[in-house]
């Protein structure tokens, strides 16, 4: 049995509202949403939470909304249901992560907020130009993903506040591709690179990101791809260029997965192979 | 707490902290195997109003007004895989079996005609000490087929 003896037992709260669960908030506590990371968070690392808040019944948190400019992911979303969101780079991603039976459980804000530098859906988000709605006892603020994260396992977010939402823009002729090396689907990624490209009515390229994980102690994104695809034609675009960039822009560490000279030389292959795809989905896409 | 438990009306009192595993293999249902305790082998699946499960990676209070389901529950699909597994020798040990069944069970609930490809990306989740998986991957496409001909 794995019962954890103490004194007083953390209590399962499951507050409906956003509100209800701020005021839950207090020393200790913890957000409960898939748990999937929690538990070895608890097994391994030492975590005994004095309470336990449930994010995983509030509607607002497992809502998908699309608007014309957008589209709103909500944080307790399991990745089981984003198999199903209107974002394919994003319903690919997750097919790729975990495994069936955890992916019922794990949500995409557990997933980015317990920032593990190797989480799959962190580079998609971030080639998509995400952003995070964030609420707390002092309000709610919206930011960019890139910027969300400070460090293996830490966000900007302080213990009391929480991750509401992902708002991905969708802008009209843009694709996007996630691609990892890792060696079973159980398993987390060696290393990670994702990239989208979007176009102009003349299908030259207007905007382009890339962004990797599992190369720094943060998923990162690479600077200048845009500046050096922009304007091009997207029909033959080269890649190399900023499959080197790649290769410059991450500081990866060794580990009993990979080395870090592979990981570095692996991000600018899968930057290539991203860039390659989201290049393939265009082509499946009539210009204006 | 209340939840619809192998389809009675059940009230469990697990501790804060329980994994809902436990809760079950407490309740006498030991089909629920519980081997790696980290979500990586799925020998510990169960249904979740329908879905597959790492039980031993759920809260048991997370389990509360949900319909769960173990090896154990009656089921028409569970004994048409069942019998599929016996045919073709899925298994070895068995210590496995009814985390693959389940999963496979939820599976083909929504994939009634799959491919052997699909089976096998379905299953991959669950690990098997014996590698039997030839044999399982059979044995549900057997159990696939039978069932489309009982509907
Ligand atoms: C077998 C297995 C395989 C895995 N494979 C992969 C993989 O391939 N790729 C991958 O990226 N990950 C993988 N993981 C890791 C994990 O499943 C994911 O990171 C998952 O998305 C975490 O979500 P969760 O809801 O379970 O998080 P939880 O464990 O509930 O929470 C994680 C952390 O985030 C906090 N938190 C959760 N939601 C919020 C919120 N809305 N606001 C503020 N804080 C919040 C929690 O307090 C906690 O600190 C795997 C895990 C397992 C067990
Ligand atoms: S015991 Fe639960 S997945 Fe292995
Ligand atoms: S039959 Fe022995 S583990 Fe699968």
């Amino acid at each position: 049995m794995t019962i954890i003896a103490r004194s007083t037992e953390p209590v399962l709260q499951r507050p409906a509202t956003l509100t209800e669960a701020l005021a839950l908030s207090g020393p200790g506590s913890v957000w409960w949403a898939g748990g999937t990371d929690l538990w070895l968070m608890i097994d391994r690392k030492g975590l005994r939470p004095e309470a336990l808040i449930d994010l995983t019944h509030i509607a607002e948190l497992r809502a998908i909304q699309t608007t014309g400019a957008e589209t709103t992911l909500g944080a307790a979303l399991t990745l089981a249901e984003l198999e199903a969101s209107p974002l394919p780079a994003v319903a690919d991603t997750v097919r790729s992560m975990c495994t069936v039976q955890t992916r019922t459980l794990a949500t995409l804000g557990g997933n980015l907020c317990h920032a593990a530098p190797s989480a799959d859906l962190a580079p998609v988000l971030l080639a998509l130009g995400a952003e995070v709605s964030i609420a707390g006892p002092a309000g709610t603020r919206r930011i960019p993903l890139d910027g969300f994260f400070t460090g293996p396992g830490r966000t900007v977010l302080s213990a009391e506040e929480i991750l509401t939402a992902v708002h991905v823009p969708t802008p009209q002729r843009q694709t996007a591709a996630y691609t990892r090396i890792a060696r079973t689907v159980v398993d987390i990624a060696l290393v990670g690179a994702a990239a989208s490209l979007t176009l102009d009515e003349e299908c030259h390229v207007l905007d382009a990101r890339v962004a990797l994980c599992a190369v720094a102690p943060v998923p990162l994104l690479v600077p200048g791809i845009a500046e050096a695809l922009k304007g091009r034609a997207y029909d033959g675009l080269d890649f190399a260029g900023c499959a080197k960039m790649a290769e410059e822009a991450c500081a990866p560490i060794t580990d009993l997965r990979a080395s870090a000279d592979y990981r570095r030389r692996m991000a600018g292959v899968l930057t290539r192979r991203a860039l390659t795809t989201a290049a393939d989905h265009l082509r499946r896409m009539p210009c204006a | 707490m209340r939840l619809t438990l192998n389809r009675r009306e059940t009230e469990l009192t697990p501790a804060p902290l329980e994994r809902l595993s436990d809760t079950l293999r407490a309740q006498g249902l030991t089909g629920v195997r519980v081997s790696c305790s980290e979500g990586e082998c799925g020998s510990c699946t169960v249904l979740i109003d329908g879905r597959p499960v790492t039980s031993c990676l759920m809260l048991a209070a997370q389990a509360e007004g949900t319909s769960v389901e173990t090896i154990e529950c009656d089921d028409p699909a569970t004994a048409a895989l069942q019998q599929a597994f016996i045919e073709e020798q899925g298994f070895q040990c068995g210590f496995c079996t009814a985390g693959f069944i389940l999963t496979a069970r939820a599976f083909l609930a929504r994939t009634p005609d799959p491919s052997e490809d699909e089976v096998r990306e379905a299953l991959s989740g669950s690990i098997c000490r014996c590698g039997a998986y030839p044999f399982i991957t059979r044995a549900v496409l057997k159990a696939a087929a039978s069932l489309r001909g009982a509907a």
